[in-house]
């Protein structure tokens, strides 16, 4: 057998000679203008479900904080993949809207053995709850390469009697180290409504670095993990500020099939916050349909395709990749299901549709 | 990378990394453009490399990664090979190729990851980004599949 398999792909030869390739990649390369153009980091989107699936009803996305400039840091955060040509717009439509009014700085610290974990903002709308935080490293060489990986439960607490209400559980990974810091957000998956009057706690349960590096021995590529213990206290208390709420919903109602990999999703409300988007799915539709659009993107099409499902289209024409690649459901009494979906900051004032997929939804 | 070092990897992968994509696209054309697409990728790669099997290994990552796009692209289009374009294949050849067509382009895959260029289970499944018995199976079945055109036992 393993003769008539050689004789078979020696039979497969490429349509151009060696030096046909050489020739015409190298004149390809000159007329690049931009080639440089790298990916800042990946993430899985194995462990993107997971967390998600982890999380239920939450959520978990990773990427830059640059303090209050939030233009600056979910520039630094988002992919600078050659295929998200319109991420650039995304992070330039972010400095049309005023963080300040619903979201405020925080200053508190976590130690590990080696840096802390500094917080440096929470941002909350009636959708979604985000901490913005980065990962400093006081020997930044010991971890050229690697990313940031941690372990984090975030929990609803009542502010009388400092009792847990609930609790979401979230592995992140993905953030590189750069100059020594990560620069990260993660959402909480707790709409604003849900923790008026309550306080929310930030628990580091657990903190690594990783990276994958190709084995000259092994000649294959392997995980190195380096353990990086907290010391004292893993908690922060984040109390929620309602003073800083505003509502800034959009919605659209009717009936819309998205139709992706020989699945149709049937929507039939949407509802577009600064920081999330949700949409519902009637009862009697599939659980996993949604779930499957997602596998088959991520296994058959990319990464990359699957953060571009969710756009929403402005009103001077723009249209903003605003998905971050994780989502949630759930179920209702009725039997309908809520999706919920953590996106980049938008300024939902100026925002007149919501695509997905293929289908455009024109916000009401 | 100078154009030296690319054109060395060039004349020792090109086949190879051909092949990987054909395996994936099943047609000769796009298999060509993935090639030229994994090349260029290779060649304004900054991040050095350490031996030739690091560049190897890398080269048919990429490779895979570009042809899974592809197949998502022509999903839902009919990708006709365009026999008339390809003078040097010869109909014995054109023969072989189709028993690869027959099969499914991931076991295609796995077949010539495992069996021609000779990677373990394990490391076919790395590159592919597949799990080590999703990558038995596909080597079980495809085995099986090639076996029945053949006209051979396993």
């Amino acid at each position: 057998m393993k003769k008539a398999i050689k004789e078979i792909y020696d039979a497969v030869t490429p349509l151009w000679s060696d030096d046909e390739l050489i020739n015409n990649t190298l004149r390809k390369a000159e007329t690049m203008e931009n080639r440089t153009s790298k990916k800042r980091f990946g993430k899985p989107f194995a462990a993107i479900c997971a967390a998600a699936v982890m999380a239920a009803a939450g959520t978990i996305t990773v990427g830059a904080v640059y303090k209050w400039d939030l233009s600056g840091f979910f520039g630094k955060a988002q992919y600078k993949d050659d295929s998200l040509a319109s991420s650039d717009a995304v992070i330039a439509n972010m400095d049309k809207v005023d963080f300040s009014r619903f979201g405020k700085p925080l200053d508190d610290v976590i130690e590990f053995e080696g840096g802390r974990v500094k917080m440096e903002a929470v941002l909350f709308d009636m959708m979604n709850v985000e901490f913005l935080y980065n990962v400093e490293f006081d020997e930044p060489e010991k971890f050229d390469g690697y990313n940031t990986e941690m372990n984090v439960e975030i929990s609803k607490v009542d502010k009388e009697s400092g009792e847990s209400e609930g609790c979401r559980f979230s592995w992140t990974n993905g953030a590189d180290i750069i100059d020594g810091v990560t620069y990260e957000y993660m959402s909480a998956g707790f709409p604003q409504d849900n923790v008026n009057d309550h306080c929310l706690r930030f628990n580091l349960k657990e903190l690594k670095a990783h990276k994958t590096y190709y084995d000259d021995e092994l000649q294959n590529f392997v995980d190195d993990y380096i353990a990086l213990p907290i010391i004292g206290s893993s908690d922060i208390l984040i109390d929620i500020d309602t003073a800083y709420y505003e509502r800034m919903i959009r919605t659209a109602h009717g009936t819309y099939e998205v139709t992706s990999y020989e699945k149709t999703l049937v929507i039939d409300s949407v509802r577009l916050s600064p920081l999330a988007l949700n949409f519902t799915t009637p009862a009697g539709v599939e659980s996993d349909t949604f779930f499957d659009i997602m596998h088959e993107m991520f296994t058959i099409g990319s990464p990359a395709e699957l953060r571009t499902f969710f756009k929403v289209r402005m009103s001077d024409g723009t249209v903003l990749d605003i998905d971050n690649g994780s989502a949630g459901s759930t179920p209702r009494d009725d039997g309908s299901l809520v999706y919920d979906i953590p996106i980049l900051p938008v300024d939902t004032a100026n925002a007149v549709a919501v695509i997905i997929g293929d289908v455009e939804i024109p916000l009401e | 990378m100078t154009d030296e070092e690319f054109s060395s990897n060039v004349r020792l992968y090109h086949s190879m990394i051909f092949r990987v994509a054909f395996s994936y696209v099943g047609n000769h054309a796009d298999a060509q453009d993935i090639a030229q697409d994994a090349f260029l990728k290779l060649y304004c790669e900054k991040k050095p490399f350490s031996s030739a099997e690091h560049i190897k290994a890398w080269l048919i990552r990429v490779t895979v990664n570009l042809s899974k796009n592809t197949l998502k692209a022509s999903r839902y289009a009919f990708r006709e090979e365009l026999t008339d374009n390809i003078p040097a294949k010869e109909a014995e050849e054109r023969v072989l190729d189709e028993y690869l067509l027959r099969l499914d382009p991931k076991q295609r895959a796995a077949i010539y990851l495992h069996y021609y260029e000779g990677y373990s289970v394990k490391e076919t499944a790395k590159l592919c980004g597949a799990s080590v018995s999703a990558v038995n199976m596909r080597l079980l079945r495809g085995r099986k599949e090639l076996a029945k055109m053949l006209g051979k036992g396993e």
